[in-house]
């Protein structure tokens, strides 16, 4: 027989810069949502800077395996809507021209390279 | 691979031409939806059903084309038209929202019984495609239950709207359990689930059950089953649809696209 | 961004220093303001360029190419959903949301951009559309890239990503045009000669208003129109010419001389603005008829998914 209640569970997310995704890291218990700030801070980030945290109730989070697993099973190949699903290279070589991916398009209109921004 | 008697063989391709033929025919009139469903997120759940639903007519035209059949594309662009075998229902002309979402329901229900006793059919290649396709039907069946609990809990506008809907497709229901070709391929196939007997039984069981937990009111005895509901002459909708699909390729049939 | 940093002065030196903004954080009314202005035209125009396409989808040729088609305007679809969720945060400070983002473009209180005015008449304008309307989409949302309102550029990663996809298939569908018969080389042509005027439109003005100056100032965006378009051309024109086709600007040629300015007639900027401002091009109460079905024609089943769900829980709190 415990003498305290076990404090809530907070999931922990943490984004690494400002251009990406928050990636889920763990939990922490903790007494308010200020506490698992703090307390996610020094236990999933202490080594890293780290652009942003997010703290949520675990159960404001809802699990498809736990809701409905049949959302997770994959779906059939759908490789019509894959860059791959496509082989132009060959034909725009038979019209002498070059095929052209979305990275050279994007190094295209890049700014020039600077430091990264943080 | 399992030898199927010549008789079995040909009787198999009959059957899987009608589930192919309902299943690019319900994805190409989903896309007619595409950029007007309700919402934005409804919009995305809708296009991947009509992608799924043509992903499996092509999967399963792959399996005629195993069995000596002609290619998929040669099936949906060159195919006449009296050898097309679809529901009566699937091919109704686009009516409003509510209709289609009852549609589906009544399909996606009866798609799947139709497939759990297709799987006692002895054949491979036919139980593995079976599988792939049940892994995004019970995506489409959840999802569709989910709307029809929308319109049937959604106040007196949605709720008026799902009768009406309801009520147009309750004729066209008993389309759905015929064959098409001849009638006792199934027998052919011994495989009594088959029957349209048993399929409408199955059915009327089913929806019956979510009705009840739906509290909608029962619209009364299904008609009986309709020996013509996948005949093409009987079909004024079907005609149309086979132009608008060879509307550009028929300029160069043979040409690549 | 450092929240304490409330002058403008300073909120501009660090957008210039390379620092992104982030949602919540301070920003300028006006920065907010041209944000919102360019992340929800953006995101409507994803919306409103899935209906030329889709005027496709059942007459698709083959197989592949219905599936393909279908399975690109669920992406500008998906693209609109995401940006606009990003204009409805945006707005809530200032009390909008999505009915409202959604709603404005039937009153023509939001633009979208002139290539979704035009008509698609032949299987080969799907295919152009893909070509050369998501080609410029793609320079322009990859210059996007770099924009100082980080949750605008993170999306566009991913749009841009999946972009990639439509690149291929829109020329996937020029490429078969092009080697296939008399009959389908000449459906190209024409398609490429309607859609051309439209592209050198859909760049904006060769001087840019003062509004889009103040976004490049505010790094929203980093190049001008002009740089944009120069980027378009230099990248299209040798494209179309190795297919055999051709261009009927006659003033299309490129400077010898560094910068290699490629000159180009103006496309009819009265009649484009006009329909861009007031919704008169050829198919634009067409498509907003479509959109107007969706938004206001079903919105009853909106609300019943709403209203369902309180019945549910209510039902449920009394079992």
């Amino acid at each position: 027989m415990s003498l305290v209640d076990d404090a809530p569970i907070y999931e922990v997310f943490g984004q690494r810069d400002a251009l990406s995704f928050a990636t889920y890291v763990g939990s922490v218990r903790a007494a308010s949502l200020e506490l698992a700030l703090l307390l996610a801070r020094e236990t999933y980030f202490r080594r890293e800077k780290i652009f942003d945290m997010w703290v949520v109730p675990k159960e404001s989070v809802t699990h498809a395996r736990a809701f409905d697993a049949t959302l997770l099973m994959g779906s059939m190949d759908k490789e019509y809507r894959l860059p791959s699903g496509y082989d132009n290279a060959p034909i725009w070589k038979q019209f002498k021209a070059q095929a052209q991916t979305i990275e050279e398009v994007a190094l295209d209109v890049a700014p020039p390279a600077r430091s990264s921004s943080s | 691979m399992i030898l199927l008697t010549p008789e079995k063989h040909s009787a198999l391709k009959s059957i899987l031409i009608s589930v192919a033929d309902d299943e690019w025919i319900m994805g190409h009139r989903g896309s007619e939806w595409l950029a007007e469903a309700p919402d934005l997120e409804d919009d995305l759940a809708l296009s991947s059903t009509s992608q799924d639903e043509m992903g499996h007519a092509r999967l399963l035209y792959r399996l005629i084309e195993e069995l000596g059949g002609p290619s998929p594309d040669h099936q949906v662009y060159a195919r006449p038209v009296d050898d097309w075998y679809p529901a009566r229902l699937v091919t109704l002309a686009r009516q409003d929202w509510a209709e289609w979402v009852t549609r589906r329901y009544f399909y996606e229900v009866f798609d799947a019984i139709r497939r759990h006793a297709l799987i006692s059919i002895p054949f491979p290649s036919l139980a593995y495609a079976l599988q792939s396709i049940e892994r995004e039907e019970a995506y489409h069946i959840r999802y569709i239950e989910a709307q029809m609990t929308n319109l049937a809990y959604g106040g007196q506008v949605a709720h008026d709207y799902l009768a009406h809907g309801i009520a147009v497709d309750w004729a066209f229901i008993p389309s759905l359990f015929s064959w098409g070709t001849a009638e006792e391929t199934w027998q052919i196939l011994q495989c009594p689930a088959l029957d349209p007997r048993s399929l409408q039984q199955a059915f009327e069981a089913s929806i019956q059950k979510q009705f009840a937990t739906w509290d909608l009111a029962w619209p009364g005895p299904l008609g009986s089953i309709d020996g013509n509901g996948r005949s093409a002459a009987k079909n004024p909708d079907l005609a149309q649809i086979r132009a608008e699909l060879r509307a550009v390729r028929q300029i160069a049939p043979d040409s690549h696209w | 961004m450092d929240l304490m940093h409330h002058s403008k002065e300073e909120f501009i030196e660090q957008i210039a220093a390379g620092n992104k903004v982030d949602t919540g954080d301070w920003m300028p009314d006006d920065y907010r303001q041209l944000l919102i202005k360019q992340i929800h035209m953006h995101a409507i125009s994803e919306i409103m360029g899935a209906y030329p396409e889709k005027e496709w989808v059942k007459y698709a040729p083959t197989i592949q190419r219905k599936l393909a088609l279908n399975a690109k305007i669920q992406d500008e679809i998906g693209h609109g959903h995401m940006l606009l969720r990003l204009a409805e945060d945006l707005s809530a400070p200032l009390g909008r949301g999505r009915e409202d983002l959604l709603h404005d473009v039937l009153d023509g209180r939001v633009k979208f951009h002139n290539v979704f005015h035009m008509s698609a008449p032949s299987w080969a304008d799907a295919g152009v559309i893909g070509f050369l309307v998501d080609g410029g989409a793609i320079i322009t949302q990859a210059m996007l890239l770099a924009s100082s309102y980080a949750p605008y550029a993170r999306m566009l990663k991913r749009i841009v990503a999946e972009e990639s996809f439509h690149m291929q298939f829109g020329e996937s569908v020029v490429l078969a045009l092009a080697s296939g018969t008399e009959v389908q080389r000449e459906m190209l042509q024409q398609a490429i000669n309607r859609w051309w005027p439209a592209m050198m439109f859909f760049f904006g003005p060769r001087e840019m208003g003062p509004q889009s100056q103040r976004m490049l100032e505010y790094r929203i965006r980093t190049m001008t129109n002009e740089e944009l378009r120069q980027k378009f051309i230099a990248r299209y024109v040798p494209r179309i010419h190795a297919l055999g086709m051709t261009l009927s600007d006659h003033e299309l040629y490129q400077d010898p001389d560094p910068p290699h300015f490629w000159h180009y007639t103006d496309p009819d900027w009265d009649w484009f603005n006009d329909m861009v401002h007031h919704n008169t091009g050829p198919m634009s109460q067409a498509r907003l008829a479509l959109r107007r079905g969706a938004q206001e024609g079903l919105a009853w089943a909106r609300h019943a998914a709403l209203q369902a769900h309180a019945t549910i829980d209510v039902r449920a709190a009394t079992l």
